[in-house]
Formats: C-alpha cells, sequence, structure tokens
C-alpha cells in the first residue's frame, strides 16, 4: 500500500543531500510538490501516480541545487570583498585594559616614566610662562611700532650710550622733524614722602612726565581726561593701586597728595596700574610743568627719556639721521660732534637694551636663551628616558605582541596601540605637570624675577599649546617604542625568543646624553657659586663692614650735617660719620673735569665722589700718598680733590700730589690733589676699577649720611640711631640700610643664574636617575639567569653588584668627560662679564663628578644589589 | 519548440508581467503561464524558484509568507517599483525584437 507523506518525506531526505537547499528553499519546493499532487489527484490518479508525476514536473533535485549554487555564486560575487576596518572600537577597551594592567603591575615603571615626564614638562610649562612673559613686554601699546626711544653716545663719558639724553632735544625735534608725530619725556623724579592726612609714606615710584604720555602710550585713564590731565603744573595722575593706598575705595579724581609735606599736587587723572609687562613703571606721574631744574632747558644736560611717536610710515632710520644736523643747528658745532644719537625701537628696549642710566634694569635676551635651552635640554632628557624606559620595557611585552600578531593584528595596528599607550601617558603626565607647575610658581617667580601666572583667561591659549606640546612629547617619545615593539615576529616572540634589542646601543647613547646634561649643569652651579663667593668675599679697598647708611631728607639738616653728625656720633654705638652726595656702589657722577697740563680732548673720563672731610676715615681708604681731607686745612672745604691710583695712572702723574684739577660744574676751580687712595672697588665687580676723584662737597649737595657702627650691640645702636634721628628731623621717618646689602644686589642677576642653574642642575639629574634606575631594573632582570648561574658558581655579592654597575658607571663616566670640555667653553664666556674673576678651578669638576657617579650608583646600586643579594635558587627558576 | 535561451530570456518579464496583476505564489504561477500561452511554454516546475530566488536578489521582487488556517501556508511574490520599471523596459525590448523579427521573416522564402 502506497503511503503519501512516507513517500513525500523520503523525497525530503534525498532533497537534503544537496547542502544547498535550505530550509526555506526545501519549503518551497514541499509546497509545489504538494500543490502539484493536489492537482494531479483532482484529475482522479491514484496517490502513487499524483506523486510520480508531481516530481517529475518539478524536475531533478540535481538541476534545481545547481541553479541555487549559481545564485550563492552570484551573491558572494555581488558582495564587496571583505577589509579589516581601520580601528575595532571593541579593541580600544581591550587596549586600555592592557596598559592600564600593566602599568598596575609594574608600578615601578609606570611611576618612574610619569614623574620623569611629568617633571620635563613641568619644566618646560614653566620655562616657557617665562619666556612669553618676556617676549611679552610694551607690546601692548597700541602704536607699538611707531615709538622709539631716542638715546646717544657721548664722547669722553664713561659708557657707549646712555639712555638718558637733554631736556629740549625731544621737543625741538618735534618741531623740526616733520616725521615726528608726538614727543614725550620722563624725568625720574627721587623718593620722596608722599602724603593724604595721617597716610604718609615714602614713594620712589615716582616721574615726570609730559602731557603727550597718553598721545604716545596706550596707558588708559580711568577717570580724568587724557587730553588735559598732564597739562599744568601741580596735576598728578596716579594709578589704580596707588589711589586705593591713599584713598581707599574713594574717587581720587580732584583730590588732592601732599608731597615732600609742603606742596599740594591736585589729581586729575586715575590711570590703570602699568602692566608687569612694561620696560619701566611707576605709580604716579607729576606733570613736566611741575618739574623746577634750572637745567631743564639745557641742551648738554641728559637727565631725559625721550620717546617719539613716528608718523605712520616714517622710516625710524631716516629720521634719526637728521639729529646731527638738529643738534648742530642748536649747539656748538664742537658740542653737537660728541654725540652720536639713535633710535630704540620701543619693543627691544626690555630685552636688547643695556645702555648707561636706564629706566630701570632691563632683562636680557641671553637670558631668555639660556632659559629656553636649558628648558629644551630637560623636556629632551625626560623625552629620553620615556623612550628609553618603554622601550626597555618592550621585552615584557613581546608575548603580548605575538598574540596580537597571531590573531591577525596588523603592524600599524600594534603602532597605533603603542602610540596611543604612549600619548594616554603623556596626557596623564601633563595633567600631573600643570599641578607640578602650579606647585612650583611661587619658588620660580623669585627665580625668575617676574610676576607670572599660570592660570587665567589669557593663558587659554597658552596651556592649549602646551598641552599640544605634551601630545607631540608622547608621539615623538613613543614612536620609536611604537616601531621597535611592532616589529616583532610573532612566531620567535611567541617562543619567548623576542630579538634582542637592537636599540642598545641608543640606549647607551641616550644614557650618555643625560648625564653629559646633569653633569654640564652641575659644574655649571659649581662656578657660578665659586665666583659669587669670590666676588663678595673680595677686598673692595675699604670696609664695607658695619657701615649704614642713612638718607637725608630735611634741607634744614642737610644745610647744617655737620651738627646732624655730630648728634648721630653721640649715640652709642656709632663709631664715625660722614655725609656725602653720592657712594661707592654705582651712584658716582661722571660730570666733565679739567686736569692740569692736558688737553681736554685727552683726558680720560673720570668718575667722582662727593665727600665731606670724615669720608675717607669712615669708610677705611687706603692712603698711598699725601693726606686725606681734613678740617684743620680750611682750603679743603672748598679747593682740595683726592684721586685713586688708577686715576694717577690715566693721568700719567708719576707724582699726582700738588697737581690741579678743576670741576666747573660742582663749582670747584682749580684744586690740589692732597692725596692718593689705593685702588677700590666703586662699582661691581663686573667693572675694572676706573679713575675717580674725591671731592668735597657743598652741603646742598649732600643726600645720605654713611655710620660705621659696632658690630656688637648693633640693633641697641640702630634703636639709638632712630631716636635721636626723630629729634633732629620729625617730618620723615628714620630709614637705614646696610651698604654691603646694596653691594650684594649689584650681583641679583648672577645670584638669580646660579640658584636657577643649582634648581636645574637638580632636576637633571633626578630625572636622569630615574631613567637609570628604570634601566638598571630591566638590566638587571635581564641577567637574573646569568646572575643565579654566576652565584651557584661561587660569585660573590660583590663581585655581582661591581659586574651590574660597571656598564652604568662606564656611561656616566664618558656623559662627564663628554660635558667638560663644553662647559670650560661655555662657563669662560660668562666669566668674560666680570672684570675681576676666579680661574675656574678643579673644585666644581670634582664636586660634580663626585655628584653625578654618586646620583648614579644610588640609582644602579640599589637594583644590583637587590639582583645580587637574590636567592639564586629563585633567579634559576624564573622564567 | 521553443530555444532553452529563449525560455530562460522570457521568464522573466514572463514572471514580472504576471505579478503586475497582484501578488502570487509559485504554483499559481506556473498554472498561470501553462495556462497563458496555451501550453506552448511547459517549464519544469522546480527551475521556477531559483529564478524567483535570483529576481528577488536583483531586488525586483519581493516575498513573505502567509498563510495558515485552511490552506496551507505558501510564500507570496509581490513586484516592486523596480520590477515594474525593468519589466517596461523588457517589453518595450521585446516588442521590438518582434516587430523586426516580423519584418525579416517576409524575406525568408517559403518551405514546402
Amino acid at each position: 500500500m502506497f503511503d503519501l507523506e512516507k513517500a513525500i518525506s523520503e523525497w525530503k531526505a534525498r532533497l537534503r543531500v544537496h547542502e544547498i537547499l535550505e530550509d526555506g528553499l526545501a519549503a518551497d519546493l514541499e509546497t509545489q510538490l504538494r500543490d502539484s499532487i493536489d492537482a494531479v489527484k483532482k484529475e482522479g490518479a491514484s496517490d502513487e501516480d499524483a506523486f510520480a508525476k508531481a516530481e517529475a514536473r518539478l524536475g531533478p533535485l540535481e538541476a534545481i541545487a545547481d541553479e541555487y549554487r549559481k545564485n550563492r555564486l552570484a551573491a558572494l560575487d555581488r558582495r564587496r570583498p571583505f577589509r579589516a576596518s581601520r580601528f575595532f572600537p571593541s579593541l580600544a577597551g581591550n587596549y586600555l585594559k592592557t596598559a592600564w594592567r600593566k602599568a598596575r603591575r609594574e608600578k615601578a615603571y609606570a611611576a618612574i616614566n610619569l614623574a620623569g615626564l611629568a617633571v620635563g614638562l613641568a619644566c618646560g610649562i614653566l620655562t616657557t610662562l617665562y619666556v612669553r612673559h618676556e617676549l611679552s613686554y610694551d607690546r601692548y601699546h597700541a602704536r607699538k611700532d611707531r615709538i622709539v626711544r631716542l638715546v646717544t653716545g657721548v664722547r669722553g663719558g664713561a659708557y657707549q650710550a646712555i639712555a638718558k639724553v637733554p631736556g629740549p632735544w625731544g621737543l625741538t625735534a618735534l618741531k623740526e622733524i616733520p616725521e615726528i608725530e608726538r614727543a614725550v619725556r620722563f624725568v625720574l623724579m627721587n623718593e620722596i614722602l608722599v602724603g593724604r592726612g595721617e597716610v604718609r609714606s615714602y614713594e620712589r615710584g615716582g616721574l615726570y612726565a609730559d602731557a603727550s604720555v597718553f598721545e604716545v602710550f596706550s596707558f588708559p585713564l580711568l577717570r580724568g581726561d587724557p587730553a588735559t590731565a598732564l597739562a599744568h603744573p601741580g596735576t598728578v595722575v596716579i594709578t589704580e593701586s596707588f589711589a586705593r593706598k591713599f584713598f581707599g575705595g574713594a574717587d581720587a579724581l580732584g583730590a588732592s597728595l601732599t608731597f615732600d609735606s609742603k606742596t599740594d599736587y591736585l589729581i586729575t587723572g586715575v590711570m590703570r596700574d602699568v602692566p608687569a609687562e612694561s620696560h619701566f613703571r611707576f605709580d604716579f606721574l607729576v606733570s613736566m610743568e611741575t618739574y623746577a631744574n634750572p637745567m631743564r632747558e639745557d641742551w648738554r644736560w641728559n637727565q631725559f627719556y625721550t620717546y617719539l611717536l613716528l608718523r605712520e610710515g616714517a622710516s625710524p632710520g631716516a629720521v634719526a639721521a637728521k639729529f646731527p644736523a638738529l643738534l648742530g643747528r642748536h649747539m656748538a658745532a664742537a658740542d653737537a660732534a660728541g654725540y652720536a644719537t639713535s633710535f630704540q625701537k620701543l619693543t627691544d628696549i626690555h630685552l636688547r637694551s643695556h645702555l648707561f642710566r636706564e629706566i630701570e634694569p632691563n632683562s636680557d635676551i641671553a637670558n631668555v636663551i639660556i632659559f629656553s635651552a636649558v628648558a629644551f635640554l630637560i623636556l629632551a632628557i625626560a623625552g629620553i628616558n620615556f623612550m628609553n624606559l618603554t622601550t626597555a620595557r618592550a621585552l615584557a611585552r613581546a608575548k603580548e605582541v605575538g598574540v596580537r600578531k597571531a590573531v591577525g593584528a596588523s603592524r600599524s595596528q600594534l603602532a597605533r596601540q603603542f602610540l596611543g599607550e604612549s600619548l594616554l601617558m603623556s596626557a596623564a603626565a601633563f595633567a600631573v605637570a600643570l599641578g607640578l607647575a602650579a606647585l612650583l610658581l611661587p619658588v620660580f617667580r623669585p627665580l625668575a624675577g617676574r610676576s607670572l601666572a599660570l592660570f587665567g583667561p589669557s593663558q587659554t591659549g597658552f596651556l592649549a599649546a602646551m598641552a599640544g606640546l605634551s601630545l607631540a612629547v608622547g608621539i615623538a617619545a613613543g614612536a620609536y617604542p611604537a616601531f621597535v615593539l611592532s616589529s616583532f615576529r610573532p612566531s620567535e616572540a611567541l617562543r619567548g625568543r623576542a630579538r634582542g634589542l637592537r636599540g642598545d646601543l641608543m640606549r647607551k647613547g641616550l644614557v650618555v646624553f643625560q648625564f653629559a646634561a646633569s653633569a654640564f649643569l652641575l659644574v655649571a652651579t659649581g662656578i657660578v657659586s665659586d665666583q659669587l663667593r669670590f666676588v663678595q668675599g673680595r677686598r673692595l679697598g675699604f670696609d664695607i663692614g658695619h657701615l649704614i647708611v642713612v638718607p637725608i631728607r630735611d634741607d634744614k639738616m642737610r644745610a647744617g650735617f655737620e651738627a646732624a653728625k655730630r648728634e648721630l656720633m653721640s649715640v652709642p654705638g656709632v663709631v664715625s660719620a660722614s655725609a656725602s652726595g653720592n657712594l661707592p656702589g654705582g651712584s658716582d657722577w661722571g660730570v666733565p673735569y679739567e686736569a692740569e697740563g692736558i688737553a681736554p680732548d685727552r683726558l680720560p673720563p673720570m668718575r667722582q665722589l662727593l665727600v665731606d672731610e670724615d669720608f675717607v676715615a669712615t669708610y677705611r681708604f687706603e692712603l698711598a700718598a699725601g693726606r686725606s681731607f681734613a678740617l684743620d686745612h680750611p682750603t679743603d672745604a672748598t679747593a682740595a680733590v683726592m684721586i685713586n691710583e688708577e686715576a694717577a695712572r690715566q693721568l700719567a702723574w708719576a707724582d699726582p700730589l700738588g697737581r690741579t684739577m678743576a670741576v666747573p660744574v660742582l663749582k670747584h676751580g682749580p684744586s690740589p690733589v692732597i692725596g692718593v687712595i689705593k685702588d677700590f672697588h666703586f662699582r661691581s665687580l663686573h667693572e675694572k676699577i676706573g679713575p675717580i676723584m674725591l671731592l668735597t662737597a657743598t652741603p646742598e649737595m649732600m643726600t645720605v649720611i654713611s655710620l660705621r657702627i659696632r658690630a656688637d650691640g648693633a640693633p641697641a645702636t640702630l634703636a639709638g640711631l632712630e631716636r635721636k634721628w626723630r629729634e633732629l628731623d620729625p617730618a620723615h621717618p628714620f630709614t637705614y640700610s646696610f651698604l654691603d646689602e646694596g653691594f650684594a644686589r649689584l650681583y641679583d642677576r648672577e645670584r638669580r643664574t646660579g640658584t636657577l642653574l643649582l634648581s636645574v642642575a637638580g632636576l637633571a639629574v633626578f630625572v636622569a636617575c630615574l631613567g637609570l634606575f628604570g634601566l638598571a631594573a630591566y638590566a638587571a632582570r635581564k641577567r637574573t639567569k646569568e646572575i643565579g648561574i654566576r652565584k651557584t658558581v661561587g660569585a660573590s655579592t660583590r663581585s655581582i653588584v661591581a659586574l651590574l654597575s660597571g656598564d652604568f658607571t662606564r656611561l656616566v663616566a664618558i656623559g662627564y668627560l663628554v660635558a667638560v670640555p663644553a662647559v670650560v667653553w661655555l662657563m669662560s664666556r660668562w666669566l668674560q662679564g666680570f672684570a675681576y674673576r676666579r680661574a675656574i678651578g678643579i673644585g666644581p669638576f670634582a664636586a660634580a663628578g663626585i655628584a653625578v657617579l654618586a646620583a648614579g650608583w644610588l640609582a644602579v646600586g640599589f637594583q644590583s644589589v637587590r639582583a645580587a643579594r637574590a636567592n639564586p635558587t629563585d633567579a634559576l627558576r624564573y622564567e | 519548440m521553443i530555444s532553452r535561451q529563449l525560455m530562460a530570456a522570457s521568464t522573466r518579464p514572463i514572471i514580472l508581467a504576471i505579478l503586475a496583476g497582484g501578488e502570487d505564489y509559485g504554483y499559481s504561477l506556473i498554472q498561470k503561464v501553462r495556462a497563458g500561452s496555451g501550453g506552448a511554454l511547459e517549464w519544469t516546475d522546480g527551475m521556477l524558484y531559483p529564478v524567483l530566488q535570483r529576481m528577488e536578489m536583483d531586488g525586483l521582487i519581493a516575498s513573505c509568507w502567509r498563510g495558515g488556517g485552511d490552506s496551507r501556508p505558501r510564500r507570496y511574490y509581490r513586484m516592486t517599483d523596480r520590477g515594474r520599471k525593468e519589466l517596461a523596459a523588457e517589453l518595450a525590448g521585446w516588442k521590438t525584437v518582434s516587430r523586426a523579427l516580423a519584418r525579416f521573416s517576409e524575406l525568408v522564402p517559403a518551405q514546402g
């Protein structure tokens, strides 16, 4: 008996032989078969016949399957070929996880890597901050490109050029040279007592200024009219913070301030504080009309800082070239010929101008360059470390590379993974560096001698640039390891035979470089501090200890300075007292003089100190010949001079005593030389001792009283002096300073350089040691088995430590040797800045060598000892 | 007798033409072809299905299973927009060929 369902299921079994006929297609065909059977059966056929007929109509399964296969091929053909995507998002998570696990498992490496890079970046950030600040000076003035300062060389002056010119020059130039649009002049104001009611203080931040100051410079007035603010005598414009000091929150405009306890000046304007990025700053401006000096119209009295605003398109060179003719029109030809005027661009002054009598001490482009170079050095050391350590660690990751490659990672994918890791690391380092920089900023500020701010609205761009820099370092430092790591061959890597790193030579070179840089900085630090010690320990030619200097502020006291001296001498502890017009330490004068028998144009430049007859005794100068000023020689008060040995030498006077010299400007007619003082340093040791003359001054020229006090009981003496002073001059508070402190300030710049070098050298050594530490750890681990075997066959711990440290010691030593010639060359040039200097000694080299070696051994030794003392069985079981 | 090539070439326009009248399923399509051609076009039933699959791959038709209840579930095919365009193009082509053939056939000498 034929069973239809059974026949159909047998047919289905035959159909399933063809894999291509999947369930859906099989269902299509079965439906067709059943429909067909039903139709045939309706015509009256038996089940068996119907099935046979329908199956025949359907056709051979083989042929149908063939057709379907063709369709499948066509479909395959049409699909786009398989291509690996560039980036598998799901793998990113894996990358992060691997990196994190790696960092956790090797905390020391990760910390060293991060710390080193962060320190380097922090250095970079701070230095860039400083450099940016230095380069931004005076750039806030809207017309900065057209502003120049008029300066001049003076023939016979003791300097190349002076930053000040006589008063009439600027104004006359404005009238006679059409290319000049505006001129503004400033005159420094002496320290002066400013008061408003009970609030009184000495202020040294004042300048006399022409009314045009606000048309030339961009000093915005908050209150008052810039056009008229300084147009009249007795008017003053003050800065915001100055106003706050005297007026609190009240409006200062229209109020007045009392100057020197006698004159009231009307406040006609309040201006925003002068930005820190200015080559001169001030707290208040007094109108030039107020400036009453008989010399102000003199064509030869260099006392005015003169700034000119040139017209649009005017060439500074062409304008400057018109000055000789201008001077010639207004001065005697001989006088005019003695000047060599020139212009300085406003924006060049801060970094490139080092003239005599600068309005404020300027910085130096050399500083900027040195700072940048040092920062770059540290950044490079840090970057190198990063690179070195990452590459060294590559071996430990060989297996990972092998697995990734075996499952289909391409080389570029791996390179990207490792680059990504180093970017991640550098991003983290940047965050740490920012924190570090913020922490270090207060320490760094005094070093750089500038007020700097790290965060602020104007710093966003800067910080973004720094972040960019960090990433660039990340890429640069990560590129090499990424390249090396991704180049492992999977089969070898998996068998644990990762190629010995070929970067060995390179890594060694980098260690040498780091230690060369460290040694360089250390030696330089030593030489700088040696020189500073030398400079400050040098005998100056007079006794600078226990000399205090008190400015004379009251005119009555000035007139009766002899009486004041006597009064002060009566204070217990005071040894002697002397009044003078100026002091050793840089305030000497250089006015024209005449000397017997020498033509004016042959005279050497001569400096002057204006003193009284107690000066030589108080300062304890040593006499080479003759005698000192004395009260019992009545003519000494007006007609006697002393000179130093150098003056005698340059004047070519074998026996100067009795020769006459005159200083007409100081109303000194021809006066005999009564004594010769042994050469003494009246300037810093940067300068050679030049010729100088001492002459007695009239009372109105006296500005200070110098007091020698006994070494013991100085506080009591000072208290006594203050009491006495209050009796003598109740109007002015007692202020004093020690002369040796004033001399020490002459070397502020060098001291800052020294401190900076020291901190930078410390950083460099620290970072370099971090790197060495990491490398040593790596080397010790790489040689674990070797150490184990050596110990088993009887090597001592000491010999193994020596073995492990030996390599690195050699590298450190090479680095040191490389540094020596470079530092000798550079520091010799630095020392040229001193007229009196110590020869470069062996001391700094020995100290730096010991320091570098000790630091290196410390870094390597820890690892070596640990490796050497390990139980050899553990070592041999390793791997 | 119609050649294999001609059969193959005509299959797709014929299926599209039938589906132009509404959706349909496999067995019914075969019946309609047989009836419509007066038996002149005789397809092997099983060979229709790979053709339908291919047409679906090409986006000319779409299909879905439907039914159940009284009748057995079947896969119904309907024409897509793309199929409609294809049909129009095919018909135009066939008409052109057929007109050309009609003209050329006059040149063929009659045979005994």
